[in-house]
């Protein structure tokens, strides 16, 4: 069962002016009791050449290249282009104890998870490179020892398959539909988790491939990791996907990050949510916006006889969902009146479906009254909503060039952050705009900071 | 259901959604996004491409009555406007899923304003033409008493042969209509427009149009728009940039766009059509012809082929223009007139005919490309000519149509001819010389496989010749009886006899 409910973010408006015609709504989706549905995750992992990469942060690098210097164990390599060296001997062995290759951090990723899921749950890998390969499928909890041993085959790049040298994701997203598709028809709750540095050479094969996926009624949710990765690849990929982004710079955040996701997949009450708004004869639907539990953009929205729809996902029991919406307000006398409708399909572990709706409504105040406050239930909401708005408009602003109005979006998200008491996220935007106004290149880890931090400022409502 | 997918801030109607008016049309991709629509390319069920405006529909109440006060006033203006060539045919309008939609015929081309941001200022040739096009069809407008009230380069497709088209009718008014609201863009704005706004007493008037065409002019000699502030401002900055470079404009232009673009709406030309009058008066003649490319096809031997190609002014004033081959197997002729290798033009419609000449096409078998060039002071046209040979059994031709030869008086002197056969068989070739006496050819016959190549010896001899320019004709004839003549050309001169004295 799911209950919606919405409220305006101020509670009235002045009745017979044309400026106030517009008004946001947040829907909240509250599930009830989870329906104990078991679990199937498909994680989807990138094992090319980049993951293979040894990272190693600044400190640990000057360090290296001194100690490299000393004992003539780095070969400088100098092209028009860049710079780059390679150490031997000792200071190569040491090298290797320091860094971390990120294909390390996503097999350690995976492993934690599949420690912390429930024994009946099933946990399937499916590789890729050039080529994809299912390195394990669906083991339950007494055959995980060899998944772990197939896992740490992978590290070692000593496994039976070959997938070659480059990156297509798509093909991998393929295999991993098909084992998904397979649990869910046995009433599994079925998910597909990537786990890559999105550096992918098929980016829109991989795109239709996610949109497939979603289609077919899986959430796909992607994890960076790394240093070095396309950020905003895997957040356009997670709203493709309906799913969740996350970016780790290490284990740690990375398996406190997963046990999120899998409380939420271990919840699930509802499946394939969708909320569709009407707007009241003269109103419109304007802009529609996931806010909770994770702030997203929609990628797709269904219009049918002034019915704006969108395609929430699953829904726990103990993570509500909210969808903020705009609605263009009709002009109507002082008093109580119905704008809108709203209305929520979705789908139960027993294949059977549900339907609710509800009316959208405002009070017209008298054009004397004073500016209308905030409601004090979505007070703080639609501020956290707007930073994630003003972050992806300064995203898209700077992929324009237009980087004047990318610094004034960061600029209000930062105000916006303050009054939030987020001033953490909001000295990482101060400097961000520093980058962007000096001309120096953007900090990688602080960009991927910046995005999967604003997507879940939701998280932490008021 | 119609699905919708996100680009960025926008979501768009997803490739493959189909639309239903009178006709199903189905949506490709998006190729524009204004303030208040987004058009896509589409095609109807025959398939033929059509472009589909839709109008946005704002969250708020009031911006969404003015949008759809643009699509009825669209609707009604498309109605009221019989067909023009450089217009986009009006198909139909419709709404669907509370949105407003107007198919078009699709123009295809380029945007006049991606021009403007590759190129920056245009050559004063296009921006003459296209800015008289553009004019021509304001005109019609404002004869049929619309104003465009959004003229743009936005606005304007330059089609794949060269001529500009008008779109995007979303902002037009009646003339003389009370508008409610006016819609344009920055840099093309009237400054009576912002007073008019003030006062709240929003009229259309055809100054605008006109005003807003000077702009277009003013940006695409100077290669940016002008500056808004500056025409609310009244400011006398505006004309700086094109007065401080009339060197390098005609002034007869740089006079049709000052007028334009007065701040006082009373001084500047009342309407397109009169605009257009003085621009046909005072601007520069530009040449503009018809067909661009012309294919004369397989010459056989000496065969000429003639075709007439249209000359007209583009541009103002009258045209006087010099046509010239770029060819050595083309010539250029007037109704009337020898062909020759260049021709004078006068008028704004003057006959020329070009003429491809077979004997002097160039020892290839695959077709040629030559060019025949109209030009005058602030323009050029071209002909692009193609044409091959066709192969005989046996064929002939010289690398160089005509021989120069130069002696002194009572010497002899000795040139060459390099000969080929261009047919597809073997042939048995003869040289004659009319004048046998003074000039000798050697080998007079000779055989010659396919592609092969011969050099004829050509002695003159001048002891009987007096001083001064002969010219004689070699005939070079094939059994099959293909042929071609090589001209020699000699000076003859008496010089003083030197001395060289060695030391």
């Amino acid at each position: 069962m799911l209950h919606v409910t919405a409220k305006p973010e101020r509670p009235w408006v002045r009745a017979g002016q044309p400026d106030e015609g517009t008004m946001r709504f947040m829907v909240d989706l509250k599930a009830g009791a989870a329906d104990g549905a078991e679990l199937a995750v498909c994680f989807v992992l990138d094992s090319s050449g980049t993951m293979r990469r040894l990272e190693l942060d600044a400190d640990d690098l000057a360090r290296l290249v001194a100690r490299g210097q000393q004992r003539g164990e780095l070969r400088l390599v100098e092209t028009d282009r860049e710079r780059g060296g390679a150490f031997s001997g000792e200071t190569l062995a040491e090298a290797q104890r320091t860094g971390v290759k990120p294909i390390g951090l996503a097999v350690q990723a995976v492993e934690r998870m599949v420690e912390a899921m429930p024994p009946s749950a099933l946990a399937s890998v499916v590789t890729f490179a050039e080529r994809e390969a299912v390195v394990h499928e669906g083991a339950a909890r007494e055959a995980r020892e060899s998944l772990s041993e197939a896992l740490g085959r992978l590290v070692a790049d000593d496994t039976a398959f070959d997938v070659g040298d480059g990156t297509c994701m798509a093909g991998a997203l393929g295999r991993a539909q098909d084992l998904a598709a397979d649990h869910a028809r046995a009433g599994r709750i079925a998910r597909v988790i990537v786990l890559t540095d999105g550096i992918v050479h098929d980016s829109e094969e991989t795109l239709e491939r996610m949109q497939a996926l979603r289609e077919a009624g899986i959430s796909l949710t992607t994890v960076g990791i790394g240093g070095e990765f396309d950020e905003e690849f895997l957040t356009r990929a997670a709203d493709r996907g309906g799913g969740d982004y996350y970016y780790a710079a290490d284990p740690a955040e990375l398996a406190a990050q997963l046990s999120e996701e899998l409380k939420a997949l271990t919840t699930v009450a509802v499946r394939r949510v969708r909320v569709a708004i009407q707007a009241r004869d003269g109103g419109a639907v304007g802009e529609i916006v996931q806010a909770a539990p994770r702030l997203r953009l929609f990628d797709e929205v269904q219009e049918s006889e002034g019915w704006h729809s969108v395609e929430v996902g699953d829904i726990g029991s103990g993570a509500p969902a909210s969808v903020a919406v705009s609605l263009g307000l009709p002009d109507l006398g002082v008093g109580e009146h119905v704008v809108g409708t709203v209305r929520a399909t979705w789908e139960t572990g027993d294949q059977k479906e549900g339907e609710t709706q509800g009316d959208v409504t405002l009070r017209y105040a008298p054009a004397e009254e004073q500016a209308a406050e905030r409601s004090p239930e979505t007070e703080g909401l639609f501020d956290r909503l707007d930073v994630y708005l003003a972050e992806r408009e300064a995203q898209w602003a700077k992929e324009e060039g237009d980087l004047a109005l990318a610094t004034r979006r960061l600029e209000s998200a930062t105000r916006l952050l303050r009054g939030l008491g987020e001033h953490e996220l909001a000295r990482e935007f101060e400097a961000h705009i520093v980058e962007i106004t000096d001309g120096t290149p953007d900090r990688a880890a602080r960009a991927k900071r910046i995005k999967s931090e604003t997507r879940r400022l939701s998280a932490d409502e008021p | 259901m119609l699905v919708r997918r996100r680009v960025r801030r926008e979501t768009i109607l997803a490739p493959g959604q189909t639309l239903q008016g009178r006709a199903i049309y189905v949506v490709r991709e998006p190729i524009g996004m204004g303030a208040f629509a987004l058009v896509y390319r589409g095609e109807d069920t025959a398939g033929n491409a059509v472009a589909i405006k839709e109008y946005r529909t704002p969250v708020n109440r009031r911006e969404r009555e003015v949008v759809s006060r643009m699509w009825h006033r669209e609707m009604e203006t498309q109605r009221a406007i019989p067909p023009h060539p450089a217009m986009p045919r009006f198909v139909e309008g419709f709404s669907r899923e509370r949105r407003d939609y107007v198919i078009q015929e699709y123009v295809e081309g380029e945007n006049l304003a991606d021009i403007l941001d590759h190129r920056g200022a245009l050559p004063q040739r296009l921006a003459v033409k296209w800015g008289r096009q553009v004019c021509e069809v304001a005109a019609y407008l404002h004869e049929h008493g619309i104003v465009h009230h959004d003229l743009k380069p936005e606005n304007v497709i330059i089609t794949p042969n060269g001529r500009a088209a008008l779109l995007d009718l979303g902002s037009a008014q009646f003339l003389d209509r009370d508008a409610g609201d006016l819609h344009g863009s920055d840099g093309y704005l009237a400054p009576e427009i912002q007073e008019m706004a003030q006062r709240r007493g929003l009229q259309a008037q055809p100054g605008t149009d006109v005003f807003a065409l000077g702009c277009m002019l003013y940006e695409m000699l100077l290669g940016q728009r002008p500056s808004q502030r500056h025409i609310d401002g009244l400011s006398v900055r505006l004309v700086g940039p094109l007065l401080s470079r009339l060197n390098r404009f005609d002034p007869g232009l740089v006079n049709v766009i000052v007028h334009a673009i007065s701040y006082d709406a009373d001084h500047r030309y009342q309407d397109a059509h009169e605009m257009l009058e003085a621009l046909v008066a005072g601007a520069p003649a530009v040449p503009e012809v018809e067909p661009r490319a012309v294919d004369f096809g397989a010459l056989r031997g000496r065969e000429r082929r003639k075709v007439t190609v249209s000359v007209t002014n583009a541009g103002g004033g009258t045209l006087a223009a010099e046509a010239r081959s770029r060819a050595p197997w083309l010539r250029v002729g007037a109704t009337g007139r020898q062909e020759e290798e260049a021709v004078g033009l006068d008028g704004n419609a003057p006959p020329l005919t070009i003429t491809a000449l077979g004997e002097r096409m160039p020892l290839r078998q695959h077709p040629q490309k030559g060019v025949v060039e109209i030009r005058c002071p602030f323009g050029k046209a071209e002909v692009v000519c193609t044409a091959s040979i066709e192969a005989e059994s046996a064929m002939i031709q010289a690398y160089h149509p005509t021989v120069f030869l130069r002696a002194r008086r009572g010497q002899r002197v000795r040139g060459t001819m390099q000969l080929r056969n261009i047919g597809s068989r073997r042939g048995q070739f003869t040289c004659r010389c009319q004048d046998e006496d003074a000039v000798r050819l050697e080998p007079e016959s000779f055989v010659l496989e396919p592609m092969a190549t011969q050099e004829v010896g050509v002695t003159v001899e001048t002891r009987t010749l007096p001083e001064g320019s002969h010219t004689f004709s070699v005939n070079i004839a094939a059994a099959s009886g293909h042929r071609t003549d090589v001209e020699v050309h000699l000076d003859v001169f008496a010089g003083p006899v030197r001395r060289l004295l060695h030391r």
